[in-house]
């Protein structure tokens, strides 16, 4: 009898200690996918998935698309790529503690392209969720951008970390600053181009508030930020900085307002310092009048001679503001213009080539543009304007300086086509007959193509620059959007067709002589090494 | 595996209690067998295939034959086999995996007649292991797949419990075999591509697609074993 019994006690045992070693699955198989826009960077793409909190890094300068998988920090909200150099920056707010799970601070993390080099990881501390960089790709400084939460019980929104991208991360490497507050958070943060400030070439950067803006320099990070009041200590109104223009010759920042009628200058004065974290300049801010709203804004005029070219709709004109000689100069439009494009070129009756404006509009509905001729603009005013019936509202507009042309978008309703190339020399506008839009358009590096991406369709559009040429290409599946990517040693640029797949889905085509019989596709590449030990 | 366990109990009882029948040593020269593996995967990378990592059944289905008896205790079987399974999962909330495990094989089986009823063995199988992957994109219904072929062997010891000769005469026994067997298996590469059109004029259309290499499995693990036993 006893043997009868050992036989099902031993299979019981048997089971439970196999089903006991049996460990179960990972979690995060089971969660939802999240990817940020991927980064065309070098030779290839880094996408990077927020809930797993890591990138793949896909080369495509070798036929088989070589894919890398890094880990990052957790909780990744931004990825750029780096400016100047090969690399992407991910920015990740770490994550709070939980049973379980220690928490982990905000980082800043630079992945190289080349597979030979570690990523570099800064240490922010804090959740960050705003980021910006110099046009050289040295500093950058991570911010918190205005959310309704922050998934922290406390934070510090005028926190903010600079980073010196050309350093290995350390102790002093980032720095934490907080910026001085009249009870506003950061909006956005500019930086200038090196410019000279008593003496010395820095970079500042400019974090614009609701009614006031800090200065910092970037190359002095431990000395102490300059907060500039734009509007009167008992002025509730925010007037929402939006527009930052330096001079480098004359260290000064031209500022514009949303909600102001008035061009902020603000001069940068040498001093002595008081102390070591006392700062050797101090800025004057002046205010100029620029008409009813003005919406945008341009340097014109020689070094010595620099003067700011603004339009204002909701006084139908454009204004010519001089900071130096505290003088504005009222050019009156037929057509009020919202934006400026400036260019040097003949004219119809002008062959020597020379500084002008496009002046338009895009949100009023307005069917005719202006063309100014900046030389004696303040003398001759409106006799320097030309206006051009083009028939169609414009509803955005593409800059192709090489070309002496602008591309212009109208809206779905118009007839003569949804394109038009409007020649700034001939100053006629040419229809080119679109079923897209000109949202989510690029152009090659050498900006030779423009390409397009209608959205659920299975073909790209482009159009050669060299001769307006349009064409298209089919390819094997939905694009979502699509990407250029610059040329390699030995190959031209090539232009990437992003295909909507969680598996990974792009395709490659060459940018020179775009093709179905040159392209190829990537797909399932954010698969890649699914099946190794995470 | 509760109602498994339960049931192996129960019947092992009822065997064991069955009266032996006169001419019980009659041995029976085929057998067949209908049975379900319980595999455990060592290969972490299972998990991305399966809903919660736990057990993964299979169905197995064999004939063997005595081939030779060793006194009046021990002989040795062969069988030929099959063994399959498919199991499908859910990966990131957005994709379906579909993966197909199919074996055929031959294996030896040298068991020791303990007592009428009961045949502890040990045994050694080797096959050829066919395996299919493929990922469906549940937003767009396009597939990629992968499949390979690998050797695959497995070692096991078990046991037979057998009820006597169902009639007079006849060699005709129904049973049950409970095996613990490990299976061994050489990593196992799968490099996914777009699943290819039915139709020859689309699927020369398509472009040229790169695959992606997905990494290894290795078919290792223990398997548990249960089956029944027809033998005459």
């Amino acid at each position: 009898m006893a043997r009868k019994n050992i036989l099902p006690w031993s299979m019981l045992a048997l089971v439970g200690a196999l089903a006991a070693g049996c460990p179960a699955r990972e979690p995060e198989l089971g969660e939802g996918l999240e990817f940020l826009s991927p980064v065309a960077v070098g030779n290839g793409l880094t996408w990077v998935e927020r809930h797993r909190a890591l990138a793949w890094r896909q080369d495509l300068s070798t036929p088989e698309g070589a894919v890398r998988r890094l880990r990052l920090g957790p909780d990744p909200v931004l990825s750029v790529a780096r400016q100047g150099a090969d690399e992407t920056l991910v920015l990740s707010r770490g994550q709070r503690g939980a049973p379980g799970r220690a928490p982990s601070p905000g980082v800043l993390t630079a992945l190289p392209s080349a597979a030979s080099a570690p990523p570099r990881v800064y240490t922010l501390g804090s959740p960050f969720n705003g980021l910006a960089q110099t046009a050289d790709g040295r500093y950058a400084l991570a911010h918190f951008r205005p959310e309704a939460t922050q998934g922290r019980l406390l934070f510090n929104p005028n926190e903010v970390a600079l980073v010196d991208l050309s350093q290995a991360p350390g102790m002093s490497n980032p720095v934490l600053r907080t910026v001085r507050s009249f009870g506003g958070v950061p909006n956005r943060v500019v930086f200038s181009p090196a410019m000279a400030v008593n003496g010395r070439s820095r970079t500042l950067a400019v974090v614009l508030s609701d009614a006031y803006l800090t200065l910092l320099d970037m190359d002095q990070p431990s000395r102490a930020e300059i907060t500039v009041r734009l509007t009167l200590p008992e002025d509730p109104r925010a007037i929402r900085p939006s527009q930052v223009l330096f001079d480098t010759n004359d260290a000064t920042l031209y500022v514009r307002a949303d909600a102001s009628n008035d061009i902020y200058v603000l001069r940068l004065l040498p001093v002595t310092p008081e102390g070591p974290s006392a700062n050797d300049f101090r800025p004057t801010v002046n205010q100029l009048a620029a008409g009813r709203q003005p919406t945008d804004m341009a340097l014109v005029g020689a070094a010595d001679n620099r003067r700011l070219l603004v339009v204002s709709p909701g006084s139908r004109d454009a204004r010519v503001l001089d900071a130096r000689s505290n003088t504005v100069t009222e050019v009156p439009l037929e057509a009020p213009a919202e934006r400026l494009l400036l260019f040097e070129g003949a004219a119809p009756r002008d062959p020597r080539s020379a500084p002008r404006a496009l002046l338009f509009a895009t949100t009023l509905g307005t069917t005719a543009v202006s063309f100014v001729d900046l030389t004696d603009l303040e003398e001759r005013r409106g006799r320097n304007v030309e206006t051009i019936q083009l028939q169609r509202a414009v509803r955005g507009a593409v800059s192709l300086p090489e070309r002496q042309a602008v591309l212009l978008e109208h809206p779905t309703d118009a007839t003569g086509g949804r394109l038009s190339l409007l020649d700034l020399v001939r100053r006629t506008a040419s229809p080119i007959i679109a079923d897209t839009a000109l949202e989510g358009a690029t152009f090659d590096e050498d900006r030779q193509t423009l390409w397009v991406a209608p959205r659920g369709q299975s073909r790209v559009g482009f159009i050669e620059l060299r001769n307006f040429h349009p064409g298209e290409v089919r390819l094997d599946g939905p694009v979502a959007d699509v990407i250029t990517l610059p040329g390699s040693p030995g190959a031209g640029p090539r232009v990437l067709a992003l295909h909507p797949s969680a598996a990974g889905w792009v395709t490659l085509l060459d940018g020179r002589s775009p093709a179905r019989e040159t392209a190829r596709s990537f797909r399932g590449f954010l698969l890649a090494d699914l099946l190794e030990e995470p | 595996m509760k109602t498994l366990t339960i049931s192996l109990a129960l019947a092992s009882m009822v065997f064991s209690a069955l009266p032996a029948h006169a001419d019980a040593r009659r041995e029976a020269r085929w057998h067949l067998r209908v049975g379900a593996d319980t595999d455990w995967q060592l290969d972490r990378g299972h998990d991305a295939l399966t809903r919660n990592g736990g057990a993964w059944a299979s169905a197995y289905l064999a004939l063997g034959r005595t081939l030779a008896t060793f006194g009046e205790r021990w002989s040795l079987a062969g069988e030929v086999f099959y063994r399959g399974s498919g199991r499908q999962a859910v990966l990131y909330q957005a994709l379906d995996t579909r993966f197909a495990s199919n074996a055929l094989g031959v294996g030896a089986q040298l068991r020791y007649a303990l007592a009428p009823w009961l045949q502890p063995y040990g045994g050694l199988q080797v096959a050829a292991l066919r395996t299919d992957l493929t990922v469906t994109d549940r937003g767009t219904m396009e597939s990629l797949e992968s499949g390979a072929w690998s050797p695959l062997a497995m070692v096991s010891v078990g046991a037979l419990l057998q009820t006597p000769p169902l009639a007079r005469g006849s060699r005709v026994r129904l049973g049950l075999t409970v095996e613990a067997v490990f299976r061994l298996g050489l990593p196992v590469g799968y490099d996914l591509r777009p699943e290819t059109p039915s139709d020859e004029t689309l699927a020369n259309d398509r472009l040229p697609v790169q695959a992606v290499a997905l990494g290894d499995l290795a078919p290792v693990g223990p398997t548990l074993r249960v089956a029944g036993v027809l033998r005459w």
